[in-house]
């Protein structure tokens, strides 16, 4: 049961930071395709968090519905065309921030585990 | 030459998104269809894998269940799925409550897809994980020294049954036995110390296989992969899950 609610937290801290994590990858990666940022997520993260693919796709849809992301469809030189993704300006903000607010929640979150945060007995 | 299990797993997938607009269903499907091309063809030139089928099924598995790629956009297949205008028809057929598949924690997932209705017969494709990831994460610790004993149920009314064993030693040894309701042996590798990669294609209708398999594994020191899977289709009621 205690590796059960372990594996739940650590899906949980996962899930929590693939938004920032993708837009990360696509920033220094762009333009990408779906199946390479899905490979570049899992070997950034030394194969730690790794993603099924028909939980991505839907997520670079909806950036791109919010107008975070754009995409086009480019041609392979093997098989079918590929749709790549790159930040829009809106996206780059968004990463900014979001980065910022990492680095807090970082700070916040380290500081409470370490005790060195406001909290005293 | 057309991958048949890459456009079954389309075609099960394009029933899952039935509720979406055309253009916006047809735009999914093109970028699922071009990742698993792509992860197909890197699993046959980088990882090694020699069978087409084998590495189609080991990247639609990692893609996920038409069932959560649906979940994951927002709709469910719950309108009726159009009829494929090239399947058989078949005389309609009473069909037995599935027996549950609850094999101590190993079995990954079992899932269900009424592919098409045709008259009062149902196709569906069920897929069943014998060994998927959780037991992999066992066999990758080092030392790992035991054995399995594992079985599994072809239903009357099944016409179509693939199994698939691969293992993919990094150290130490897994022997692979599977035997039929008849207690004949169609896969033997008991002895085996090395790479593995079979597939078992069955009619079982015709070759009397219906009833409970037996799939025996033994593991020696064993860090790597092993993944065995059975693939089976038939017609009758769509059955129930648990």
């Amino acid at each position: 049961m205690v590796d059960a609610y372990i594996g739940k937290l650590e899906r949980d801290m996962a899930a929590g930071t693939l938004h920032l994590l993708l837009l990360g990858l696509i920033a220094r990666m762009d333009p990408i395709h779906g199946y390479g940022l899905i490979r570049a997520l899992a070997e950034s993260t030394d194969h730690m968090l790794q993603f099924k693919p028909g939980t991505i796709y839907p997520i670079l849809n909806d950036l791109e519905r919010q107008g975070i992301v754009r995409s086009s469809w480019v041609a392979s030189a093997s098989g079918p065309q590929r749709k790549t993704y790159e930040l829009t300006a809106t996206g780059r903000e968004v990463l900014v921030t979001a980065t910022k607010s990492w680095a807090r929640i970082r700070t916040g979150v380290e500081a409470t585990l370490t005790g060195s945060g406001g909290a005293k007995r | 030459m057309t991958n048949k299990i890459l456009e079954e797993y389309v075609g099960r997938v394009r029933a899952e998104l039935h509720a979406l607009a055309d253009d916006e269903r047809d735009a999914v499907i093109d970028e699922m269809r071009a990742h698993l091309e792509d992860a197909i063809s890197q699993r046959m030139a980088v990882d090694g894998y020699t069978d087409l089928e084998a590495a189609t099924l080991a990247e639609t598995r990692a893609f996920g269940e038409p069932a959560e790629i649906g979940a994951a956009r927002g709709v469910a297949a719950s309108a009726e799925p159009a009829v494929p205008p090239t399947l058989p028809t078949r005389p309609p057929r009473r069909f037995p409550r599935w027996a549950p598949y609850a094999a101590a924690g190993l079995i990954v997932l079992v899932a269900f897809v009424v592919a098409a209705n045709a008259g009062n017969s149902t196709e569906y494709f069920g897929k069943q994980f014998l060994f998927g990831e959780p037991y992999q994460a066992k066999l990758n610790a080092t030392n790992q020294t035991g054995m399995i004993n594992e079985s599994f149920v072809l239903p009357e009314g099944t016409d179509h049954f693939r199994l698939h064993a691969l293992v993919e030693p990094v150290a130490g040894c897994v022997g692979v036995r599977v035997t039929d309701p008849h207690g004949s042996f169609v896969l033997n590798e008991w002895d085996s110390c090395g790479a593995m990669n079979h597939t078992i294609t069955l009619d079982p209708e015709n070759s009397g296989k219906i009833g409970r398999w037996q799939v025996e594994v033994r593991y020696t020191n064993f860090t790597g992969t092993l993944a065995i899977e059975t693939t089976f289709r038939g017609w009758g009621s769509p059955p129930k899950t648990n």
